[in-house]
């Protein structure tokens, strides 16, 4: 693969990441606000035990392509 | 004006409305076309690249892409999903929808305010899957406020009208009652 081929992967991982990382800050702002009207006794109301498994999936997914794509140029 | 209060010493969760299942089926669909692109795009690079040597780095990229694409789009509609919910409480229904920096909405209907409540169940797949819509109308005014994509509408609307009675005739309310009796 030619060198521009691999800036520009770095450039769209990076993205990605960040993107990531945005959405994650976001979810915590809004589960904040959520609390804040339930109460921190309700928690377990909002703060489930399938988002805790989404945002897993969501990293490991993320994860798995980053590396999975750079064996797999790499070894082209 | 009213405006959104933490809950009150008096008041408890009864119950976490969600949208139904069925509203995930398109995105995860759309999420396996997403795959199915991506792959395409993937060995078409090496099939252009026989004619035109510089096109499989940037169909190599697009297949990259779209695979990054489809990943957080799908996620997004699960974050989007379990955190946009209906909270019933022994005093109002707190509703919150969230989308990722689009919508961060939190509402409330108190209770004694609701005139009428209707379910709307449409067309084949709504009765399929036991799920519709709930319309409330307030006493104040004209103002209606909708709850789609509901599961099971019909126990919903009922559990309101137990807590909306129970409010009427000043009698206490046991949430765990209310609980068993509506299997939740």
């Amino acid at each position: 693969m030619p060198h521009w081929f691999w800036i520009a992967f770095l450039i769209i991982h990076l993205l990605s990441w960040g993107w990531f990382f945005l959405i994650r800050r976001d979810e915590k702002a809004f589960l904040e606000s959520q609390i804040w009207v339930l109460g921190k006794e309700n928690v377990s109301w909002v703060k489930t035990k399938a988002l805790r498994l989404y945002k897993l999936l969501y990293s490991f997914g993320l994860l798995f392509v980053t590396i999975f794509s750079f064996i797999l140029f790499f070894f082209l | 004006m009213k405006t959104i209060h933490p809950l009150e010493e008096s008041e408890s969760i009864v119950a976490v409305i969600q949208d139904h299942w069925v509203v995930m089926i398109m995105p995860f669909l759309l999420y396996l076309v997403g795959w199915l692109l991506a792959v395409t795009l993937f060995f078409l690079g090496d099939i252009l690249a026989l004619e035109i040597a510089f096109l499989d780095p940037i169909f190599k990229l697009l297949a990259l892409l779209t695979v990054l694409a489809i990943h957080h789009w799908l996620f997004i509609y699960f974050f989007w999903w379990e955190m946009s919910s209906w909270i019933i409480t022994t005093h109002r229904l707190i509703g919150f929808r969230f989308l990722p920096y689009v919508r961060h909405d939190t509402s409330f209907v108190m209770i004694q305010e609701i005139n009428e409540i209707d379910k709307r169940k449409h067309g084949l797949i709504q009765n399929v899957f036991n799920y519709g819509t709930i319309q409330i109308n307030l006493l104040a005014g004209h103002e209606m406020v909708l709850i789609e994509h509901v599961p099971n509408p019909s126990r919903m609307v009922n559990l309101v009208s137990a807590l909306e009675e129970a409010r009427q005739n000043g009698t206490s309310i046991d949430v765990e009652e209310l609980r068993q009796r509506f299997s939740l």
